[in-house]
């Protein structure tokens, strides 16, 4: 993916420049990211009020250094990622959140043992089983997953964002991965999970 | 990727997620961000009394008389923006007891293409206003002393007076906001309701005149959600005030006539001149304009903040020809918009003249009714003007 593939928005001739000192081009900067990291907030965190915090936060703590920010537009959008990543995993710590996005998720199966039969209450239940599982992992861990399975970002670039080398991400997302395997069987057709 | 991998993306593709963007948290936090981004230009300026970037894009000389054109504009946009602009109805006592006011004004006009303009307001006692658009032009009036300063950011600013438009018996920058004061206490009509950002709202309806104002509260709370205005003698010419918040803490500061540190001013104080504020001054500067661009067209439109933007852009983009632009006169340029600016809303002024060549057989660019008179005076691309009945006007 490159820059101009991004949220679907034109190239800008060095925006970055720019968007530094026209509110009108730092306006467009704004908004060409500003889906990407709510999504990846609500992605993490399952819950459309505490993401829309988090971008926020986000975004004004961007705005703090983003006079000195020496990057192009990609190192921006990887800024951004390495800001939310942070505050989320800060947030997941500091609260119950874990908690009590875990019973959130799993209300479904526990006030209901019965089997599911219909096909939607199916995926209710894979959705919660692999929700679920992602919140056992660790905050870094779940921010790795999230990154390379939702946000579609290649390891080179979630390295960039956790500030490490592309081999420890693929080290960490295996691990990552291995452990998910262990709460969710997924079947040869990819279609029926149990935890 | 392996199996595992595959199998994983292949189920988290079908998960549902609540992740659709709310543009009202999205709007919100974009206006966060302008204030802070505004705070910091402010602060660089401040500091950097002399910044390079400033004496190079100065160097050159069509820019600089653009911009200068730009600080006329921007000076007048708190004129334009603040004729019969602001009235809620439920909130009147909350509006007679504010100390400040401020909130996010949207403008649809009918000029050009209707474009929508989208500007901050802030106001506070006894008669201080700061206008911020979204590409950071600033423009901020002493209501009391009639002195005013408009900022491109990063580029100059100037002063004026606005005492003559005060004295002319024109609508003063301040004459709707204390119209609003004097709102009825019980609207005229309860409206139904309507979701606005996400929130249940109902309408009341006050009708003044040729105003018609839309209050809309949240339907739970009773908090003041959105103002609309619309104008009777002008269809399309709609005002939206959201964001509205009393009594927030504005610093002095704000709306402080020194000149900001490190930028240059843009020529002499600007004076409104009333006997040059006529139709003649205004095609006289329709003329420059249009031969003063490479395209050889008229301005995009004749009011509101974006003409400033627009002038700067050209002026960026080596459309301005600097032959015409040595010649700018800012007082003319001032005068001519103040006339557009001072026109009462039942002129039912238009403009059409956006992307339209000069001297453009048979095409009406601007149209308005003078006071008093039944008839329409209309002028053209060849600058000609003629007077015609509301009938024969074009559609």
């Amino acid at each position: 993916m490159n820059v101009s593939e991004l949220s679907g928005f034109p190239f800008e001739a060095d925006p970055m420049t720019q968007a530094k000192s026209d509110p009108g081009a730092f306006t467009r900067l704004y908004l060409r990211h500003y889906d990407a990291i709510f999504r990846y907030c609500a992605h993490r965190l399952f819950e459309r009020t505490t993401a829309e915090d988090i971008t926020s936060e986000v975004f004004l703590k961007m705005m703090e250094n983003f006079q000195t920010f020496d990057g192009n537009e990609m190192q921006f959008r990887n800024w951004l990622y390495r800001i939310a990543t942070n505050a989320i995993n800060e947030h997941i710590r500091k609260t119950t959140r874990r908690s009590a996005i875990l019973t959130w998720v799993w209300r479904g199966k526990t006030q209901d043992d019965t089997p599911d039969t219909s096909a939607a209450d199916e995926s209710q239940h894979n959705q919660a089983v692999i929700k679920k599982a992602l919140f056992l992992l660790k905050p870094e861990e779940q921010a790795i997953v999230t990154m390379r399975f939702f946000e579609n970002l290649k390891t080179e670039e979630i390295a960039e964002v956790v500030g490490t080398t592309a081999s420890t991400v693929r080290s960490q997302l295996s691990r990552a991965i291995e452990k998910l395997r262990k709460h969710i069987s997924v079947q040869p057709d990819g279609q029926e999970v149990t935890l | 990727m392996n199996n595992d991998e595959r199998r994983l993306e292949e189920l988290m593709s079908k998960m549902a997620f609540d992740d659709k963007t709310d543009h009202s948290h999205r709007d919100k936090l974009q206006q966060q961000l302008l204030a802070a981004f505004a705070r910091q230009q402010w602060q660089q300026e401040r500091q950097s009394r002399q910044n390079g970037v400033w004496r190079t894009i100065m160097q050159n000389k069509t820019f600089k008389l653009a911009a200068a054109a730009a600080i006329v504009i921007t000076g007048l946009v708190s004129i334009q923006l603040f004729s019969g602009t602001d009235a809620y109805a439920k909130v009147v006592e909350e509006i007679k007891n504010a100390r400040t006011l401020v909130y996010t004004l949207i403008t649809q006009s009918n000029q050009g293409n209707g474009e929508t303009i989208k500007t901050d307001m802030a106001y506070k006692d006894p008669g201080y206003l700061r206008t911020t658009t979204i590409d950071g032009y600033v423009a901020i009036v002493n209501g009391i002393t009639g002195k005013m300063m408009s900022i491109v950011p990063g580029v100059g600013y100037t002063l004026g007076d606005l005492k003559d438009i005060r004295n002319s018996g024109a609508q003063s920058p301040f004459a709707s906001l204390e119209a609003m004061k004097k709102l009825p206490d019980k609207a005229d009509e309860k409206l139904g309701e309507k979701e606005i950002d996400g929130v249940n709202c109902e309408g009341y309806k006050v009708t003044q005149g040729d105003l018609t104002t839309i209050v809309w509260l949240d339907a739970k709370t009773g908090e003041l959600v959105e103002v609309e205005h619309k104008f009777a003698s002008a269809p399309g010419m709609n005002r939206i005030m959201k964001n509205i918040k009393f009594d927030v803490d504005l610093d002095d500061s704000l709306f402080s006539l020194e000149p900001p540190a490190g930028l240059q001013p843009m020529g002499a104080e600007l004076k409104g001149d009333s006997a040059a504020q006529n139709e003649q001054t205004f095609v006289d500067w329709l003329r420059f304009w249009a031969t003063g661009n490479v395209d050889d067209t008229f301005p995009p439109m004749v009011a509101g903040a974006e003409i400033a933007k627009a002038t700067m852009d050209m002026a960026k983009q080596g459309k301005m020809r600097p032959e015409v632009w040595n010649k700018v006169d800012q007082g003319q340029m001032f005068n001519a918009l103040l006339f557009v600016a001072k026109l009462p809303q039942d002129s039912n002024w238009r403009y059409a003249g956006n992307g339209i060549k000069i001297n453009t057989p048979g095409t009406a660019i601007f149209w308005y009714r003078p006071a008093g008179s039944q008839m329409y005076r209309v002028i053209y691309a060849d600058l000609t003007v003629k007077e015609m009945t509301e009938d024969k006007l074009p559609k």
